[in-house]
């Protein structure tokens, strides 16, 4: 697919083109601040934005607020975020958007290749992706029904909040659709979350609307 | 904290100042040593003083003369301030006291002598020292009518026998005759002596109470203006430097965010090409896995350290978001409840700092040592503080004594004007309670948020 790639770092927009033009995408654009970010998107159109939050001209959330700016003029773009920390403010920020094709990574993921590649393809197809360490975050405050979770649910919950299909989650961990099928049946009763929303990103929403209610 | 909080000559003279406010009960021996200097300044103040008020009265009486006004008020607050140097000159000379110093508006050389006049007349300490002749006058008269008295009394009764038979030898001459009626020469010259030296022990203490009760008047009226200005400069130079460590740390975080951290993510994100180029059942891949997480690794102990310097959250979306953050991160349920705003800057940096700081580290400690289920921020601001409060329902027993984490807290909160107290009983609960003052006005933007 086409991407417009965003990063202050040379040096690092220079390894990220490297894996996604070894996985056989197209970097359509490589910018390095905000505002160039903003019109090389409206004008190339991509398949997908993969941004950096710290950018110039200020040099501190320029990446997200592009991000932003970029859903407000052309609200079908992908837009994945990259941080070199867990903002959970950012995630809420980004997620305010709209969370159909949004993802919000910490940077060090790229380094897992595989993993990466899934996520990028999963934002493009309009899933929504949160790292792991937000949906972490988001379970440390979480209310009381999710600590009468047995340790396997609130594993399939973290994964079903990072955005994975139920496929994905089965794959994770080594158990079979069906278990994990049952799994989300029980979650959904226990937090009395209708279960109607079995897939895609509005199952990431209400768990997250979920999630986030503790605040 | 990157400054030092070592006094600077300037905070030296003021704590030796108010050391010298504050002192301890003086031994005999220590009033004997300040006997001379006492007396010099108690004796050499007064004509100095005398002159100052007869030409002060005698300039400031002509301003009731329309045009002799505009030259006399200015000769005589010169004259005024002439008195008031040379008895700061005494006050450094014989008392010890090196601030004494005026703080005088400067007088230009090539000033005309109208602006000059001008000058003079709107210097308030100017005014201080014209206040100070005709007060210090009355002060020192009496002082040294005292002391000249006393030492006078002193050394004609110790010296009685030498000239006592000049007097009447009817007993009206001398304490002894008006007191008991003695009339024998002997008897009296006895007695006599005998009060002298007597009221030689008590002299000294007279003397250095007088001196010490003048050079407080005297300072208090002459010299707390260049102490004000001593004490501002002070406060002027703690917030520059406040703000200088401010920026730098956010500076260094910058650096290492721009630098290291992003040649650290490159290496993991080539790392793991050459894994994938290789393929899993390579013999080289075993060790290419372990340099991907030893870099990864090393990642997030950069990452902890700069969030230690000046975490990216508090500058980029301001307290109250980096405190949510900090909240996230501990294995105990953590709730917040403040009445700030959720934006950045709303306090000075070094608070916001030093605030988060506090909570962060009080964080750590619950989740190492309390065992507690759960915690409770609180982070509530008034019109002079910050409050920042984090209880705990752990275990309890720490103690400001005993832990060099909580001593460190506390001196960090030191730094910024903060105290830090701790409630602990065994057995909890624990409450970490931090009070910040912000010196920052509340506009009724704020009032009419809360």
């Amino acid at each position: 697919m086409r991407i417009v790639l965003a990063d202050d770092s040379t040096l690092l927009r220079e390894g990220v083109q490297l894996i996604l033009t070894d996985a056989g995408h197209q970097v359509a654009a490589d910018v390095g601040d905000a505002p160039t970010l903003v019109e090389a998107a409206l004008r190339e159109r991509p398949d997908l934005v993969i941004t950096d939050v710290r950018m110039p001209p200020t040099g501190s959330d320029d990446g997200l607020r592009a991000a932003v700016e970029i859903r407000q003029a052309w609200p079908e773009a992908r837009i994945v975020v990259l941080s070199q920390y867990v903002v959970q403010a950012y995630a809420d920020q980004l997620l305010a958007s709209g969370a159909a094709g949004v993802g919000y990574l910490l940077k060090d993921r790229i380094g897992d290749i595989d993993e990466f590649l899934a996520a990028i393809d999963q934002v493009a197809a309009g899933g929504t992706v949160l790292d792991p360490d937000v949906v972490s975050q988001l379970m440390v405050r979480a209310k009381d029904p999710v600590q009468s979770l047995t340790p396997r649910e609130r594993q399939v919950l973290e994964l079903m909040a990072q955005g994975l299909s139920n496929g994905s989650i089965a794959g994770r961990l080594f158990v079979t659709g069906g278990a994990v099928e049952k799994h989300t049946q029980r979650i959904f009763a226990k937090l009395g979350l209708s279960p109607d929303d079995s897939a895609g990103h509005r199952r990431v929403l209400a768990v997250l609307a979920y999630l986030r209610g503790s605040d | 904290m990157m400054t030092t909080q070592l006094p600077t000559s300037a905070e030296k003279t003021l704590m030796s100042t108010t050391h010298h406010t504050r002192q301890r009960i003086p031994t005999p021996r220590d009033v004997l040593r300040r006997l001379p200097g006492d007396a010099a300044y108690l004796f050499l103040s007064w004509p100095v003083a005398l002159l100052a008020f007869a030409l002060a009265c005698m300039f400031f009486g002509m301003v009731s003369s329309v045009v002799l006004a505009p030259v006399a008020v200015p000769v005589a607050l010169l004259v005024a301030s002439w008195a008031a140097q040379t008895e700061r000159r005494l006050l450094r000379r014989f008392q010890g006291v090196d601030d004494a110093h005026g703080a005088y508006y400067p007088l230009r050389q090539d000033d005309s002598m109208v602006a000059k006049a001008w000058t003079l007349v709107r210097d308030p300490q100017r005014w201080l020292d014209a206040v100070w002749s005709a007060v210090g006058w009355v002060i020192s008269t009496i002082t040294w009518i005292i002391l000249i008295t006393l030492w006078g009394t002193v050394i004609g009764l110790v010296f009685w026998p030498a000239w006592g038979w000049a007097l009447p030898q009817d007993g009206s001459g001398s304490l002894a005759g008006l007191i008991f009626g003695f009339t024998s020469y002997g008897a009296q010259a006895v007695v006599e002596v005998v009060f002298g030296i007597l009221l030689l022990m008590i002299a000294p203490y007279v003397t250095v109470g007088l001196a010490h009760l003048q050079s407080l008047a005297s300072r208090a009226i002459l010299s707390s203006r260049s102490q004000q200005q001593v004490i501002e400069q002070l406060r002027s130079s703690r917030d520059a430097g406040r703000s200088a460590e401010t920026d730098q740390l956010a500076r260094l975080e910058r650096d290492i965010h721009d630098g290291p951290q992003q040649r650290l993510v490159r290496l993991k994100v080539d790392l793991a090409r050459i894994e994938r180029q290789l393929g899993s059942d390579s013999p080289a891949a075993e060790s290419i896995r372990a340099a991907i997480v030893s870099t990864q690794d090393t990642l997030e102990e950069l990452r902890a350290l700069s969030r230690g310097i000046a975490p990216p959250t508090l500058t980029e979306l301001g307290l109250v978001a980096a405190v949510r953050q900090a909240a996230a991160r501990p294995t105990v349920p953590v709730s917040l409840t403040t009445n700030l705003p959720e934006e950045r800057g709303v306090l000075p940096s070094h608070v916001e700092q030093a605030a988060y700081y506090v909570i962060s580290e009080a964080l750590t400690n619950v989740a190492k040592h309390s065992g507690a289920r759960n915690a409770y921020v609180e982070l509530t601001v008034d019109h002079h503080e910050l409050v920042v409060a984090v209880t705990d329902d752990g275990v309890g027993g720490a103690d400001l004594a005993k832990g060099s984490g909580l001593r460190g807290l506390a001196e960090r909160l030191r730094s910024v004007d903060g105290r830090l107290s701790v409630d602990s009983p065994t057995g909890g609960p624990t409450t970490l309670l931090a009070l910040i003052p912000h010196g920052r006005r509340c506009t009724d933007a704020d009032r009419a948020r809360r």
